[in-house]
């Protein structure tokens, strides 16, 4: 009767430790709504990957030899192997995302560029904390607030961090309302905060909103080949919705695709929290420097804004600077709600997010930038 | 820890930390510039057309 106490036998600590994250992250899902839609997954993933002797990965059973585990082959497969499902993803983000207050108000697309400010400082960081460049590189791609592009960042490093990186990255997207404000004050002023900012969009024709994606693709992936997959797959999600004629694919890419996709990306995620990897000190200095990747991507920002105010005669709202990263609608409402609450009257939040919309394209070319990068530095 | 941590610096790791800083984040601004002239000359050309 051993075989039934054989399991009870092989738990660690190290396994229950996971357990009671993997049950912190369902109870942040559900009760306080923090990215329910990959945290509970991953939150559930992260139970089943730690019991012992789990069938859920790859085992070898005596008289039978290997036998594989359905998590770690949709691991392999869907992740590994060519980075399949957050690229899949990005179908469907990019046939939700509506670009239209960026292309009415272009000069705010430099604020995503100066809000992945974050990502490259903690890299630097990473590597002062004993953290190798390829390690560093991932655990910097956290600074990008996208979950797919860090998955597929630290995927392709082969960083040893993945799990600790995805949980980081989707875990901070849901604070975003907690940690910008913080940065934003102790970087502005009230005076620079009430800062008035008309909002008088140009016209967009259906043309240009067919054309932006096509061109994004062939400029991004002709000065960082290495960003072609993130960028193209984005972009030819945002050409499905905005074409006219694939309504249906563009719903379902929205609806359908990105659910479903979601659903196994958080489940299949949790390979990578096995407790002998995610139980360790690097894992919360990994949380740590996340969470910094945040702040200073916040703090670049806005500090682009107050340098280019220097040389504008109407000054920019400097708290549109925070609104540049990709935590795309979270930032833009979170750069609404402080400008009103310093200003009744003054509303910023097309300006906001079309920030917000600029920085889900530069994180993605900031991820084909270290793509391109890093692997010739090792 | 942390001393020990700063004394496992990697110099050249950090030396490639701090290009991939301005490398990177330069990178990532002229590629966001050049979108943004490519906007500014298809919304303006598209603005000509309808005219």
């Amino acid at each position: 009767m051993e075989f039934l106490v054989e399991g009870i036998l092989a738990i660690t600590y190290k396994e229950v430790i996971m357990w009671v994250i993997g049950g912190i992250l369902i109870y942040l899902a559900i009760k306080k709504d923090f990215e329910p839609a990959l945290l509970l997954p991953m939150g559930f993933g992260a139970i089943l990957v730690n019991l012992p002797l789990s069938g859920v990965m790859n085992q070898t059973m005596e008289g039978v030899g290997e036998v594989n585990g359905i998590i770690e082959w949709l691991f392999n497969v869907g992740i590994e192997a060519s980075e399949a499902m957050p690229l899949i993803l990005f179908v469907g983000i990019g046939a939700m995302i509506d670009f239209g207050p960026l292309l009415s108000n272009p000069k705010m697309f430099l604020f995503g560029a100066a809000a992945q400010f974050g990502i490259f400082f903690t890299v630097i960081l990473a590597v002062l904390f004993g953290f190798g460049l390829k390690d560093a590189a991932a655990i910097g791609i956290i600074g990008a607030a996208d979950g797919p592009t860090s998955i597929l960042v630290s995927q392709v490093l082969r960083s040893n961090y993945i799990g600790p990186i995805a949980v980081a990255a989707y875990s901070y997207m849901a604070l975003v309302p907690i940690i910008q404000p913080m940065a934003i004050k102790l970087v502005t002023t009230k005076k620079e905060r009430q800062i008035r900012m008309p909002y008088r969009p140009a016209s967009v024709s259906r043309r240009a909103r067919i054309l932006f994606p096509i061109f994004v693709t062939i400029i991004a992936g002709l000065v960082a080949p290495s960003s072609v997959s993130l960028v193209g797959f984005l972009m030819f999600g945002n050409l499905i919705r905005e074409c006219g004629r694939l309504d249906s694919l563009s719903q379902t890419a929205q609806k359908e695709l990105a659910n479903l996709v979601t659903l196994f990306l958080g489940i299949t995620i949790a390979a990578s929290m096995k407790a002998e990897n995610f139980v360790s000190l690097q894992t919360l200095l990994i949380m740590g420097l996340g969470l910094l990747a945040f702040f200073f991507d916040t703090v670049g920002g806005v500090l682009f804004a107050k340098f280019l105010n220097l040389f504008l005669r109407n000054k920019i709202n400097p708290m549109i600077g925070a609104a540049g990263i990709s935590a795309f609608p979270m930032s833009a409402r979170v750069v609404q709600k402080l400008a009103l609450k310093e200003d009744n009257q003054n509303h910023l939040l097309m300006h906001a997010v079309g920030a917000n919309v600029s920085g889900q394209i530069a994180s993605v070319i900031a991820g084909g930038i270290i793509l391109g990068l890093v692997p010739g530095m090792l | 820890m942390m001393f020990n941590a700063l004394l496992a610096i990697n110099q050249t790791d950090l030396s490639h930390a701090l290009e991939l800083l301005w490398k990177g984040w330069l990178g990532v601004f002229v590629v966001i510039a050049l979108i943004a002239i490519m906007v500014r000359l298809i919304v303006g050309s598209s603005k000509k057309s309808e005219k």
